[in-house]
């Protein structure tokens, strides 16, 4: 059944108002609106899509997955609903039900960045990095300045660690104003150890979103590694477990060569000194991640 | 549709619905190697290995970790490498060489890792509980130290 | 240095302002305009009051053909310390057209074609007596709000500024809107309520002509106080705004609040909303609605009384409220209802099930209480957020006391 969503204006309407509601994240209004729709017409595809998203964004993995399911019985071709059925996938961790959806989005429309954007996502969370690089290309080579693609390439740029920041600087550049900038931004200040910029950034981006449970995490954990009583445990924070077995090394090394040319005395000091800083390093941090 | 796009359009994940990928951290290996030396890192290390389906690749880090183990053992048994350790660093020098060895070991295995290791941090992907798994290996890894040394002994 | 030097640069540093005003003001030299109005933007969010910033961002605005916006910050920047006028855009503002007043009209007692129908202006006449407890929030709102609009005289001899919007904001269902209407009733002045659907339209331009029209038709029945409800929905921050349109009714909205080619003398203009952090920013700045006042969840005197008005005309028993005020803290206004509502339910239900004919009794109301959440702990949860690690600002002052003084924080 052709069910064009711009038939009648009243239809139209409709459409255009749960549209407007949605972007303006106003999830609930927007079901109410698109219910309201749906009393008149109800194999309206574009409504029921909107209120399968509506969920999604409220978080109703379950209710979303049964809307979307309902509307591709009816309509296997919706864009939409298969790009949502997709990211539900990801969502409840199926993720090679996920990719076979992106696959096949691809394979119909080979040109779209946003499929490649996703896909690209989508391999960076189970840990395929160089296929994630080669699909962000690829969406890029069709869309050059597309944010999502730009965002994931951004990424790899930082997993690798070549110094490489040519797609970050290309986020930054077009698309200043969006969440990923800032995020991948954060990410990139987090990694060369400058917590201090990365929370003020982060900080920012919460005061924009206060309800994301994501950026709560992120603000409290830069502002554990930016405490300044985690100024001790820099070589740990900096390096990882490569800083924290040089420490251990040169505490151990250390203390042997102490041994042999110290007063026992200071020898004894120097000991529980580097006791008490291991234990420190080993329980600050969770003491601290409580306190903030 | 180019050849080059249809090999990028290929499943890399298998049909195992709810499988997370995701390895054991950086904790669990360098604190493997230390308590447990080479051979308990290189257990951790070939796990990682099968959870990322490249065991066939990685293989040849579980061989080399038993020639280090070998090569240390052989010295400090038969070359009088243990008198030397003792010595030089105290009661504790052998045990001291089992960890640095554990430690350059892991450090080998995250350089090949490393990749994997980044995206894991940099995703904010959840690492699966180590604590079992490294406990065993650090177990396991001292127990084959030990049986090793005994079978090594003149 | 060059671009790519400066873009490296500000990788590294993203804070340092004086790095970016140099880049955004090379970008305007090599014609990037719309590049160079981004990184505007952005030294305008970290340092509001920087006039250099804001009048680069006119320049910019210019550069891309939108005279009117870039007009409209080229004034606002004027009032700010340090500005210096910049000769281009001294030239437009002298040659600026006013805005055309309206096409539209409204025919009163009727409806014409292209006319905006508003809300009925309220027939129920809500006071101050009428709202329950918050006592301390109706003593500044009075001060705040009514005494400068009844006695404008009296506020200009201590040069206290008067004119420009009020931003109520706060949980979900605590009265912000019946304190819009008490606002109009203690002001003696009509009363215009305007939702999303009001000014909303999918055909293009049309949403910007209704809030247009709004405007006017509150123009035209002075002393007038214009409401608008979910603000936050009309006035939603670019900078997280997918559609061009949505932006553009924004501006609108700017440009009738700057009272830009029109005179808001005697216009109360008041909103509400639940997410202000949604709420462009550029809302909250001086001239518009920079006066933000926080409506909390009604306080223990202030429920007792809810309760007790929504028992009136119910067939009960003598309720001790006070008592089911203590055990239902952080309730809105919407929540006592429900609780009431839901106290009904039990007794209706031993009433339907032949089990007994009574009232509805204190037994009934603390047993309601058990079993509802309140809905305002979603809404303090989010503002704990901003106020413990978004390191807000200033404006959240309101929010950050109450939370400490209820131990949220």
């Amino acid at each position: 059944m052709n069910d064009s969503s711009a038939d009648t204006p009243e239809l139209a309407s409709v459409v255009h108002e749960a549209h407007a509601l949605l972007e303006r994240r106003r999830f609930a209004q927007a079901k109410v609106v698109a219910a309201r729709g749906l009393k008149h017409f109800p194999d309206n595809s574009e409504l029921q899509y909107i209120t399968a998203f509506a969920e999604y964004a409220e978080d109703d993995n379950d209710a979303a997955i049964k809307a979307v399911e309902q509307l591709l019985a009816r309509d296997p071709e919706h864009y939409g609903a298969r790009t949502l059925r997709a990211h539900l996938h990801s969502a409840k961790q199926e993720f090679a039900q996920a990719e076979s959806l992106w696959i096949a989005l691809l394979r119909e429309y080979p040109e779209d960045a946003d499929c490649y954007a996703a896909y690209a996502d989508l391999m960076l969370r189970t840990l395929n990095l160089d296929k994630a690089a080669r699909l962000a290309r690829e969406g890029l080579r069709h869309s050059p300045e597309h944010h999502a693609c730009l965002y994931v390439a951004s990424l790899v740029d930082l997993i690798h660690g070549r110094g490489d920041a040519s797609h970050l600087l290309r986020l930054l550049r077009e698309h200043p104003e969006h969440t990923a900038s800032s995020i991948a931004l954060v990410a990139a200040l987090t990694d060369r150890g400058e917590y201090r910029g990365a929370l003020r950034l982060a900080q920012e981006l919460l005061r924009n979103q206060p309800d994301s449970e994501h950026l709560v995490s992120l603000v409290r954990e830069l502002k554990l590694q930016s405490h300044w009583t985690m100024l001790p445990l820099y070589p740990m924070q900096r390096w990882g477990w490569g800083g924290a077995a040089a420490v251990t090394v040169a505490g151990i090394v250390g203390l042997r060569l102490a041994g042999g040319v110290l007063p026992p005395a200071l020898v004894a000091s120097l000991s529980y000194t580097w006791l008490i800083y291991v234990i420190y390093s080993w329980t600050w941090p969770s003491i601290l991640r409580k306190l903030i | 549709m180019n050849d080059n796009i249809d090999d990028l359009l290929q499943p890399s994940l298998g049909s195992e619905a709810g499988r997370e990928t995701s390895i054991y951290s950086t904790t669990t290996g360098y604190m493997s190697a230390f308590f447990g030396g080479p051979l308990a890192t290189a257990g951790i290390a070939l796990m990682n290995s099968y959870r990322l389906k490249r065991l066939g690749t990685d293989w040849p880090l579980g061989l080399a970790a038993l020639a280090l183990t070998l090569g240390i053992l052989w010295w400090e048994v038969r070359g009088g490498g243990q008198e030397w350790l003792i010595a030089h660093l105290g009661r504790k020098g052998p045990s001291l060489v089992t960890s640095f060895a554990g430690l350059a070991t892991f450090g080998v295995i995250y350089a090949v890792h490393r990749k994997y290791y980044r995206n894991m941090e940099l995703i904010g992907l959840k690492a699966p509980s180590g604590w079992l798994p490294g406990i065993a290996a650090i177990v396991l890894g001292a127990a084959a130290w030990a049986a090793l040394a005994k079978v090594l002994a003149p | 240095m060059t671009r790519e030097e400066l873009e490296r640069s500000l990788l590294a540093d993203p804070f340092n302002g004086e790095r970016r005003a140099e880049y955004a003001h090379l970008l305007l030299e090599l014609g990037d305009h719309a590049a160079a109005l981004a990184q505007f933007e952005i030294l305008v969010k970290q340092a509001p009051q920087d006039a250099a910033a804001q009048v680069g961002l006119a320049r910019a605005l210019l550069g891309l053909g939108r005279d009117g916006e870039a007009l409209q910050k080229y004034v606002a920047a004027s009032q700010l310390p340090g500005f210096t006028p910049e000769p281009t855009l001294e030239a437009h503002l002298s040659k600026a057209k006013r805005a055309e007043p309206t096409r539209l009209a409204v025919l009163p007692g009727g409806r014409a074609d292209n006319v905006v129908q508003l809300a009925q202006v309220a027939r129920q006449r809500i006071r101050f007596d009428d709202i329950a407890g918050l006592e301390d929030l109706k003593r500044v709102v009075r001060l705040q709000i009514i005494e400068p609009f009844l006695r404008p005289g009296l506020f200009a001899k201590f040069k206290k500024r008067a004119g420009g919007g009020v931003l109520l904001y706060g949980p979900p269902g605590c009265g912000k809107t019946m304190l819009a209407r008490a606002v109009a009733t203690e002001c003696r002045a009509e009363f215009i309520s305007v939702g999303i659907s009001d000014v909303l339209n999918m055909y293009i331009g049309e949403s910007e002509r209704n809030l247009a029209a709004i405007f006017d038709k509150a123009r035209s029945t002075r002393p007038c106080v214009l409401f608008f409800d979910e603000i936050d929905a009309l006035a939603f921050a670019r900078s997280k705004a997918h559609s061009e349109h949505t932006r553009q009714v924004v501006n609108e909205f700017l440009a009738q609040l700057d009272g830009f080619g029109a005179d808001n003398q005697d216009v109360l203009i008041l909103s509400a909303t639940n997410m202000p952090w949604d709420v462009d920013s550029a809302m909250k700045r001086p001239g518009r609605f920079s006066r933000q006042v926080f409506v909390p969840p009604p306080d223990e005197a202030a429920r007792a009384h809810i309760v007790e008005l929504n028992l009136n005309g119910v067939p009960h028993e003598a309720v001790d409220s006070k008592a089911v005020a203590a055990v239902t803290p952080h309730f809105s206004g919407a929540d006592i209802e429900g609780l009431v509502e839901l106290a009904k339910d039990y007794v209706l239900e031993d009433h339907v099930s032949g089990r007994s004919d009574r009232v509805i009794g204190q037994q009934d109301l603390l047993r309601a209480a058990k079993e509802m959440r309140p809905s305002t702990l979603d809404w303090l949860r989010t503002a704990r957020n901003l106020v413990k690690y978004a390191g807000a600002d200033d404006s959240y002052r309101e929010v950050e006391t109450y939370l400490k003084s209820h131990k949220l924080v």
